[in-house]
């Protein structure tokens, strides 16, 4: 019951260009060790798309769409897995499986719980907790 | 999130439910209850007897039945013991495995941590009993 991989990538990404602002695919790979390849692919998909925007070019680069006050963790957990949340603690609903309707409502209120505190949380917040952090920073210098 | 919650799991809430409702049932009686085949629920219920949790009472009246209150087993414990993985992140287990080696600092990883750490108690909290009782509209 996890977050996909692309998923935390894309968290990474985002997090990683509302602190530097602009980078190359070549500085994300590096920095964040996810391959070029995988930063391409994650491109090419519209889901990240919604948050990211490239520059071509020789001086271009990657860079975030909007103001990173304005993007929640559950943002781009929403646009990578639509409706995942939904499913937490439950999975795929199968009419043949007996579930107790008291569970399913012990479920709905603690995936309410994620989505508020997910929500709750921009990158501009954790852009801020990551400047306190001198190890973190040292890792982008 | 993607999440591959057990069939297992979902079966063994609704043994253990049925358990605590009814006292002793036989495996036979389970199984019809949850409209599944008597060998699925025997590995079902060997998990739980492993645990603790159940118990066979041999004889003509036997059966299985609880060893703990429907009050004293969470809903964590159960997920537990069917080898449910509830960790949000591939970050939060116990190897902490990030390819970036940043657990130690990595602030959505402290999001996470506490996320997680919420999630647990919450399921820590809630038990059997409570699921019984909110089905009967308790």
């Amino acid at each position: 019951m996890q977050l996909k991989i692309t998923t935390d990538y894309a968290i990474r990404i985002v997090l990683y260009l509302s602190i530097v602002k602009e980078a190359s695919s070549q500085e994300l790979s590096d920095s964040l060790k996810i391959s070029k390849n995988y930063i391409r692919k994650l491109m090419s998909s519209s889901n990240l798309k919604k948050f990211v925007d490239s520059k071509p070019g020789v001086g271009g680069g990657l860079f975030l769409r909007k103001n990173p006050k304005d993007i929640c963790l559950f943002d781009v957990i929403e646009a990578m897995e639509p409706d995942s949340l939904d499913k937490f603690l439950i999975g795929e609903i199968d009419e043949k499986i007996p579930i107790s309707p008291s569970y399913l409502l012990c479920c709905k209120e603690l995936q309410e719980q994620v989505r508020k505190v997910f929500s709750a949380i921009t990158f501009e917040d954790l852009n801020k907790r990551c400047s306190d952090e001198e190890e973190w920073m040292c890792q982008l210098k | 999130m993607s999440i591959k919650m057990k069939k297992e799991t979902h079966y063994a809430i609704g043994v253990l439910m049925l358990l605590g409702e009814h006292g002793k049932m036989t495996s036979h009686e389970l199984a019809d209850d949850l409209g599944i085949e008597p060998p699925y629920i025997l590995r079902i219920l060997k998990k739980l007897k492993d645990h603790g949790i159940v118990e066979t009472v041999q004889g003509v009246q036997g059966g299985i039945q609880l060893i703990k209150k429907p009050e004293e087993v969470t809903i964590l414990t159960v997920i537990d013991v069917m080898g449910t993985n509830v960790k949000i992140n591939r970050c939060l287990e116990e190897d902490h495995y990030c390819s970036r080696d940043a657990t130690g600092y990595c602030q959505v990883h402290k999001v996470y941590e506490q996320m997680q750490k919420t999630i647990e108690e919450r399921l820590n909290l809630y038990t059997i009993k409570d699921l019984i009782q909110k089905n009967k509209g308790e």
